[in-house]
């Protein structure tokens, strides 16, 4: 939502794109549904591979090591909280940013080494790469000749 | 928001389909406005966009902030569930004259813009002194 008041910022400053930005969050194209629904934070794009599973979380502005990773009965989970700052005596004219504690899961369609998850963080994007364990893996048995 | 503001958006985005890029979807980030005795700071998500893909412009007293957002998978990954996309980040906010436009300041990081627009410093008020004759 876009707030306004008469006075403080946005006496300053005039918002142009902003409507035209939640009809689009509302109405917009395939996907973008899910950002209308607060409650679906953050959101993930998963990829699978023979490897194992790459999961990508968009968390822009977050302390890396203050998001807490776990795998645990066939599921990752990520959580953490998100906090937008704010110092004291300062005024606000607009909060659109989302706040507050988050939590997230995946179902794992296989098993992992959960030593061997790996997370890395870069443009505000979260990467978490989970390789299948070995054993798991399809293994191709090769018919031997009689 | 005034009818003559709205109408501008309308218009702004409008313009700004014919992208390099035109099957990007057009998406208006999230933004705090915040008001420090100094300045107004303007912080906006924009997860995926590195410096050189970010183009912030201001003209005749609108501020443009334009960020092109990049989804890349892993090699040989098919992906199985989507919920962000590549997409064109585009916001505009139009300027008070009460701000000095010249003296913008930018920062990128971790997926987050902070623009610091620092306030016109205010005309003080003379005392004008009546030398006697």
């Amino acid at each position: 939502m876009i707030m306004m008041s008469s006075r403080g910022p946005w006496s300053l400053l005039e918002d142009l794109v902003g409507l035209q930005g939640d009809f689009n969050r509302l109405f917009g194209d395939g996907g973008w549904r899910v950002r209308a629904g607060r409650a679906l934070y953050p959101p993930l794009n998963v990829w699978q591979s023979a490897d194992g599973l790459v999961v990508d979380a968009e968390l822009p502005g977050v302390d890396p090591s203050a998001v807490e990773l776990s795998v645990e009965d066939g599921r990752l989970t990520i959580s953490g909280e998100r906090s937008n700052g704010g110092e004291p005596g300062e005024g606000a004219a607009c909060r659109e940013r989302t706040e507050g504690k988050f939590s997230r899961s995946v179902e794992l369609p296989f098993r992992v080494n959960s030593d061997q998850v790996k997370a890395t963080y870069k443009l505000g994007v979260l990467r978490v790469t989970l390789p299948r364990a070995e054993e798991d893996k399809p293994k191709r048995i090769a018919v031997q000749a009689a | 928001m005034t009818q003559e503001a709205q109408v501008l958006d309308r218009q702004d985005v409008a313009t700004e389909v014919a992208t390099p890029e035109p099957w990007l979807a057009v998406v208006a980030p999230p933004v705090d406005v915040t008001e420090t005795k100094d300045a107004i700071q303007v912080t906006v998500d924009l997860p995926g966009v590195e410096e050189q893909a970010l183009d912030i412009d201001v003209e005749n007293g609108v501020l443009t902030l334009t960020g092109r957002a990049r989804v890349d998978g892993p090699p040989n990954g098919e992906r199985v569930l989507g919920e962000f996309d590549a997409v064109l980040y585009k916001r505009a906010l139009r300027l008070s004259d009460r701000l000095s436009a010249e003296n913008i300041t930018a920062q990128l990081k971790h997926g987050v813009l902070r623009v610091s627009i620092p306030k016109r410093e205010e005309k003080k008020a003379r005392k004008i002194v009546v030398t006697p004759a």
